[in-house]
């Protein structure tokens, strides 16, 4: 028998995820209810159950290397069942805000986690600048009288080079952490590696599970997931229509209706699932949706913001109210450009990169397993049992 | 009845707790009423198989009970009685109770001859409902008061009349009418005991679902030598033996969803039924569940003896999911073992839950003014208004426990007769 590793906890990991999940976790008696509830636990896994232990402990390092809290969406079966009210589904979504903000090398993700009001402020801040650099531009470039063609007060041509300067900047920020996330739970502390070829045999698990978030829709009730689909199909719709074919999205009067279809099918279901989203946090009935974190109601103010600007400027083109449009349109970017700079890299909507990555690399660890022959046990588990134990013995 | 000059002690209920207030306080030379809702006494000791530690029969303590009761002219019994009404108020309280006609008279030998004409079966109440009786009988076979009983529908049909017949004692009142008694009493404690946490609401669990899962009250019953198998532990669905068994440990208790407390004897109940099981069969499977262990001080003994059974495997994790198999239709067990890691689905032949205790009379069964706390026990804050609880109807309690509680509960009776 090995010789026993002793544990340390570490206490600073624990604060920063009371703040992130709402501190439920430290009721957790390790009963192991939420492991069998659980509809997507793998057979193999110790989810949530192990890492309510993690959490407890602030075993940073296990958790890092961790790809299991993106493995969950939170249907709530688990903290409904659980006897302690240690609220799993809630502590697995703080640690994916928690990780989240591990991946991030710049540290503005943290800061926005911690705190709301720095969150307000920096929005604040850049939602200004974005406001003041388009007037400037506008007035310096066009006429405010002006929505579409050449003498436009912000003309599809700039605003297109624009996008793609920014969308340059997210992918940027985004590879950066996507990548930290990868050397995390793949490289870094790893003893077995996978190689090039199980990388490459599970690849397109990677599109398939970004397009559909299949492994979701494995949930007991698939409300959650249908809802959840056609808002990200609408949202990418939506940024598919504006990175390439903005051009037919302001032009006029003549309404390419081809474009125009998508898009307004893709604002509807944008702005109901906004609304439906909106309602259930309120209503707090389902598991779900029952805590909000600053985050997510920022979040989804700023969404709900973005959409009806959006459909208010296109609104006022289109009925001929060239002024009041570009002065939507003014007020629409400014709050995209915050959104999206915040969101994407550093926030909530870092998880369309992160959880289809974390289905990809798991698959890739088991495929790994397999074609390897890597027998042994992975080294958390055996650790987490040791922890387990030794809390075990703690508590008798 | 006022015949102590109002310095009457009313203790209400008649299990291992009440017998022990009313004697404790009866052999300090005090008046007292007991009060019991069943045609016996013992309640749900006399239901028990075995006790903990020692594996004594029940018989043993309550026994002892029965003759000090009996030889005790201060006791004043009721059977088939509850309080109906509550008047007065602290120093004074006058009670109402209203007790339910027996329909056989105290010139009873227990016979047996009028069971035998009854031909009337109802529900066994001492077996849980198990089982069968018949409609004319003696509630066990340790009854005290040693006297039969004839259910109100047997005594109002045409069984009753036979039964009337039968009986050469003239025992038999068919005409016997439910009674209102009025009593003053100085003080009062409230004994009324526990009942098993309605298993219906542990669907999860399998119960009422999946076939040979019960609870842990009906395996003492299972267990016991007068209940309804004769003390062989048999599957309920074949009455087939018992290969292989598992415990599901809080099942409702410690959980936020059911009752948030520790009922605190069912982790003693448990290693004790297991080793019931051992005894019958020594090759058989059993599996514990459980969160922790809970056996107090000396009680780790017998929890360490039976983890030294190579057959006996200790689950560090609650059983969260139950199924039926498809083939047999027996319980499939779902659980993660915490200290491992590896999550398990087996079948097993028969699921005892060990479902907690909860209060047994609560605000519509006993109109006493009782401060009790939010899941119905009975507090100590009435202390002074000379209202005591002891036993489970104050907290989770194991016999030993009921019985120093009770005694406790006596001092805090005479002491308030002192006080008049």
């Amino acid at each position: 028998m090995e010789a026993p590793e002793r544990i340390e906890p570490n206490l600073e990991v624990v604060r920063e995820l009371k703040e992130l999940t709402g501190g439920a976790f430290k009721r957790c008696g390790q009963c192991a209810t939420c492991t069998i509830v659980c509809d997507l636990s793998a057979p193999d896994g110790d989810y949530p159950r192990g890492k309510m232990l993690w959490a407890q402990w602030g075993l940073k390092d296990r958790l890092l290397r961790s790809l299991e809290p993106w493995l969950c969406y939170y249907c709530g079966k688990c903290s409904q069942r659980c006897p302690r009210k240690a609220e799993p589904g809630e502590t697995l979504m703080g640690l994916r805000r928690w990780l989240t903000s591990r991946y991030d090398v710049t540290g503005i993700s943290s800061l926005l986690y911690r705190s709301w009001k720095a969150e307000l402020l920096v929005l604040f801040v850049v939602a200004l600048t974005t406001a003041l650099g388009l007037l400037a531009y506008g007035f310096g470039h066009g006429n405010i009288r002006i929505y579409d063609g050449a003498q436009a007060f912000l003309s599809s041509a700039a605003i297109h080079r624009f996008d793609w300067a920014m969308a340059g900047v997210l992918t940027l920020f985004l590879g950066i952490n996507a990548a930290r996330m990868w050397w995390f739970t793949m490289v870094k502390d790893e003893p077995h590696k996978a190689p090039l070829a199980s990388y490459l045999r599970q690849l397109p698990l990677l599109p398939l599970h970004f397009i559909t978030q299949k492994r979701f829709s494995a949930c007991d009730s698939r409300r959650p997931w249908a809802i959840h689909l056609v808002l990200m199909l609408s949202y990418v719709s939506l940024f598919t229509l504006i990175m390439f074919f903005l051009h037919d999205m302001q032009s006029g009067p003549a309404i390419n209706w081809k474009v125009h279809a998508i898009g307004y099918a893709a604002s509807a279901g944008l702005l109901g699932t906004v609304i439906f989203a909106i309602r259930g946090r309120l209503a707090k009935v389902e598991e779900q949706y029952k805590h909000s974190h600053e985050s997510d109601w920022l979040f989804l103010a700023l969404l709900a913001l973005v959409t009806i600007t959006g459909v208010t400027q296109h609104a006022l083109h289109r009925t001929g109210h060239p002024m009041e449009a570009n002065v939507a349109y003014v007020v629409h970017l400014s709050l995209v450009v915050p959104m999206l700079l915040l969101e994407v890299p550093f926030g909530k909507w870092s998880h369309m990169v992160y959880r289809p990555l974390a289905v990809y690399f798991d698959s890739v660890r088991r495929d790994a397993l397999v074609h390897e022959k890597v027998t042994a046990t992975r080294p958390e588990a055996a650790e987490g049992a040791a922890a387990g134990r030794a809390v075990h013995e703690s508590h008798a | 009845m006022n015949d102590s000059d109002g310095k009457l002690i009313a203790v209400i209920g008649g299990g291992i707790s009440g017998m022990t207030t009313a004697l404790e306080a009866a052999e300090a030379g005090h008046k007292v009423l007991l009060v019991e809702q069943e045609p016996f006494l013992g309640g749900r000791v006399a239901r028990n198989s075995k006790y903990y530690p020692k594996l004594c029969p029940p018989s043993c303590g309550l026994e002892i009970n029965f003759k000090r009761l009996a030889r005790n002219p201060d006791v004043r019994i009721l059977t088939m009685a509850k309080v109906a009404a509550v008047a007065g108020g602290p120093g004074n309280w006058e009670l109402t109770i209203r007790v339910e006609p027996r329909f056989v008279n105290e010139k009873c030998t227990a016979c047996g001859k009028c069971a035998e004409a009854c031909e009337t079966m109802i529900p066994n109440p001492f077996n849980l409902g198990l089982d069968q009786v018949k409609g004319a009988y003696l509630p066990h076979p340790m009854a005290f008061p040693l006297r039969y009983v004839l259910a109100p529908k047997v005594a109002a049909g045409p069984d009753g009349a036979k039964c009337k017949a039968a009986c050469t004692f003239d025992a038999v009142n068919l005409d016997d009418k439910p009674q209102t008694i009025k009593v003053n009493a100085a003080s009062v404690v409230v004994a009324t005991g526990w009942k098993p946490y309605d298993p219906a609401k542990l669907g999860h669990l399998g119960y009422g679902t999946v076939k040979n899962v019960v609870t842990n009250a009906a395996m003492e019953r299972l267990a016991s030598p007068t209940g309804h198998t004769g003390g062989k532990i048999v599957r309920p669905s074949d009455g087939g033996p018992v290969t292989d068994i598992a415990f599901a440990q809080c099942a409702g208790s410690r959980d936020e969803n059911h009752l948030p407390y520790c009922s605190g004897v069912c982790c003693m109940a448990t290693l004790k039924q297991a080793v019931l099981v051992r005894e019958q069969y020594p090759d058989a499977t059993i599996t514990i569940h459980y969160i922790d262990v809970r056996a107090m001080g000396k009680y780790e003994t017998f929890y360490a003896k039976l983890q030294q059974d190579p057959k006996v495997t200790f689950v560090r994790g609650v059983v969260a999911k139950v199924s039926a198999d498809p083939a047999t239709g027996d319980p499939v067990v779902e659980s993660e073992d915490s200290l491992t890691g590896k999550r398990s689905t087996r079948k097993t032949g028969m699921l005892v839950l060990a479902t907690g205790i909860v209060p047994a009379a609560g605000k519509d069964d006993c109109p006493l003014p009782l401060d009790r706390d939010e899941f119905g026990f009975v507090t100590r804050r009435q202390s002074k208004h000379g209202l005591h609880g002891a036993g489970c109807a104050s907290r989770p309690n194991s016999v030993a426990q009921c019985v120093q509680e009770a005694t406790g509960a006596a001092l805090k009776a005479i002491q308030d007769l002192a006080a008049r």
